[in-house]
């Protein structure tokens, strides 16, 4: 039982730095003060959802979307309107906004995926900017001075708080939630043909998958996590209007993706940690120096990244000296035989 | 009294555009045996090929799998029905390994596998079957052409097919290779699936198949056993072309 006690070990070491990670980042609010700091957190975790939307997509299903901020705008929108319209409770029309911007979603994608291609990119951004000028364009959205969410006490019902901590756990906590669902997804028979479809779609077909199929499943669950994060940031921010839903956005949600890694679960995650602050570091830093130096600074960072490494900075990761360093010194991790015999000796065990 | 083919095709006609492809070619496929189709390029195979495997509906005729009408199926339905495919250009799924790419096959078809023990395990043991278990863990992208001819055939079987067509599954192959490629193909024949295959390498056709169908300009001028076939004046012809002396006189 060597190989299975060495297994063992090893997750149990594994299991130690997902919690010491985790413990740091619940203990964070209690050591950091600065709203200014916490709002930098808030945005990360936000950020990195949406970009984790986007790489079910992007990264794992091969159509590069550009309408993200449409389908959170769509979804902070639909939340906040009921909300304001009929007094609904903010959680219950959070789920209202998600169910909404779903349905949308697979309506229009549905008929775009019988075509190949560059097209979904193209209706992506022609969706994101239709929706945009209907809601300038329309009363009952508020046109361009946009929808604000009642002010009142600090309360968890109606979701409102002055302070920033409460925030930064449920950002937390949501960010956490998606990402464990695209874990999921990631290692299930979708997640398969999801990755199939975006190496070959016609040995994709050969295996019996129905790439339409599969692809609307996987916009409808990446448009319902945009529009989640449309409602956590409605309740953030208060206020919202059509500015949300510009093309730059669903750019900035791609971002962390790409930087991050996004043949990968964490990318966007990764990425949001290291782009989001850095953004931030050089607005506050050095935009009073010369106005714009900071988006040129970011581009350049940007450019670097991608110049060299494009695979993300996990896909540099995982196959570097470092990791086999971590893995093999401080995660004792076996080798990959070792933990391919254990795992299938349960399910050996339990057929027999 | 003969058993009924598993693949009936009747009359496929296909034209693209003013171009006809394949005419009016008719054929059957016999349950539990090997059958050839060999033909010159440009021929029609591949085009006959993805014809009856739902990749392009033909112009005209029909298609019959164990008396079932399929002409009109989509090609991701026949995974279901227990006919699986290869591709003359390999499609490996280039950034998964070579397990993960089984794997997503052992998901689907008529007995898909439930969760991803049970997906892992029957992947290993096409792995094993075909001979690609020592590489599992290497990106299908980064292994030679052999290797990925041979990932072609282990992704079809994981989907547990009666029926498997295979598309130039040899070309580009050493001598050496080619036996091999020779050996598992007959052991996937003698485990129950019926084969459909398309090949250049004479050698090949001749050691594997019962029957050959033999196409030109998108027509079928022969059929029979590999040896009936080849003594055919008109396929030597077609192969080997007329001698100069015949030609003019």
């Amino acid at each position: 039982m060597d190989s299975k006690r060495a297994v063992h070990i090893y997750h149990r070491n594994l299991a130690i730095a997902v919690g010491l990670i985790l413990l740091v980042f619940a203990l964070i609010p209690m050591a950091v003060k600065s709203p200014y700091l916490l709002n930098i957190f808030v945005l990360v975790f936000y950020m990195s959802t949406l970009s984790m939307a986007w790489n079910l997509l992007g990264g794992m299903t091969g159509q590069n979307s550009l309408g993200h901020a449409a389908y959170m705008g769509l979804g902070a929108y639909a939340c906040c309107l009921l909300v304001v319209k009929t007094g609904a409770n903010p959680w219950l029309a959070g789920i209202f906004g998600m169910v909404v911007v779903g349905l949308v979603a697979g309506i229009v994608f549905y008929p775009c995926f019988i075509l190949r291609g560059p097209y979904f990119t193209l209706v992506s951004i022609a969706f994101g900017e239709s929706i945009r000028q209907v809601i300038i364009n329309s009363a009952f959205f508020g046109r361009a001075s946009g929808v604000g969410l009642p002010f009142g006490s600090d309360s968890w019902v109606h979701f409102r708080f002055t302070s920033k901590v409460p925030y930064y756990y449920v950002g937390l906590l949501m960010m956490i939630g998606v990402y464990l669902v695209m874990k999921k997804i990631d290692r299930s028979k979708m997640g398969f043909a999801l990755k199939t479809i975006r190496e070959d779609e016609d040995a994709a077909a050969a295996i019996g998958i129905n790439p339409t199929r599969y692809k609307i499943m996987a916009v409808v669950i990446s448009a319902m996590v945009a529009g989640l994060v449309g409602f956590f940031y409605a309740s953030y921010i208060r206020y919202i209007d059509p500015e949300l839903m510009i093309q730059a956005k669903s750019t900035e949600s791609v971002l962390p993706a790409i930087v991050g890694g996004a043949a990968y679960v964490e990318g966007p995650i990764i990425g949001g940690l290291i782009m989001i602050p850095l953004s931030e570091y050089l607005r506050a830093n050095f935009s009073a120096i010369l106005p714009g130096i900071n988006m040129l600074m970011y581009a350049v960072a940007l450019l670097v990244v991608i110049r060299f490494r494009p695979a993300g900075i996990l896909g540099w990761y995982m196959n570097s000296r470092t990791k086999a360093f971590v893995d093999e010194k401080i995660l004792r991790k076996p080798p990959l035989g070792v933990l391919e015999e254990v795992e299938m000796m349960g399910y050996r065990k339990g057929e027999a | 009294m003969a058993e009924a083919p598993i693949i009936e095709v009747k009359n496929i006609t296909k034209r693209f555009k003013g171009l006809t492809a394949v005419r009016e070619v008719s054929f059957s496929v016999r349950e539990g045996g090997i059958t050839g189709m060999i033909g010159p390029n440009g021929a029609g195979k591949s085009t006959t090929f993805n014809m009856i495997c739902g990749y392009y509906p033909p112009t005209e005729g029909r298609i019959f799998y164990k008396g079932q009408d399929i002409t009109d199926k989509k090609a991701y339905e026949y995974t279901n029905m227990k006919i699986a495919r290869t591709f003359q250009i390999m499609k490996p799924l280039k950034n998964l390994s070579v397990l993960d790419n089984v794997v997503a096959s052992s998901y689907f078809g008529h007995a898909g596998a439930k969760n991803v023990k049970e997906a892992r395990e029957r992947a290993m043991e096409v792995l094993q079957f075909t001979g690609l278990y020592e590489k599992r863990h290497v990106l299908s992208k980064d292994m030679g052409t052999p290797d990925q001819k041979r990932l072609e055939m282990a992704r079809a079987l994981a989907t547990r097919p009666e029926m498997l067509f295979l598309d130039e599954n040899m070309a580009g192959l050493n001598p050496a290779e080619t036996e091999d490629a020779i050996r598992l193909i007959r052991r996937i024949n003698e485990s129950g699936v019926t084969i459909l295959l398309i090949e250049h390498i004479m050698q090949a056709v001749v050691s594997l198949c019962e029957e050959v169908i033999v196409l030109h300009h998108g027509e079928k001028i022969a059929e029979g056993t590999p040896e009936q076939v080849m003594n055919d004046p008109y396929v030597m012809e077609v192969y080997l072309g007329t001698k100069k002396e015949d030609a003019h006189a």
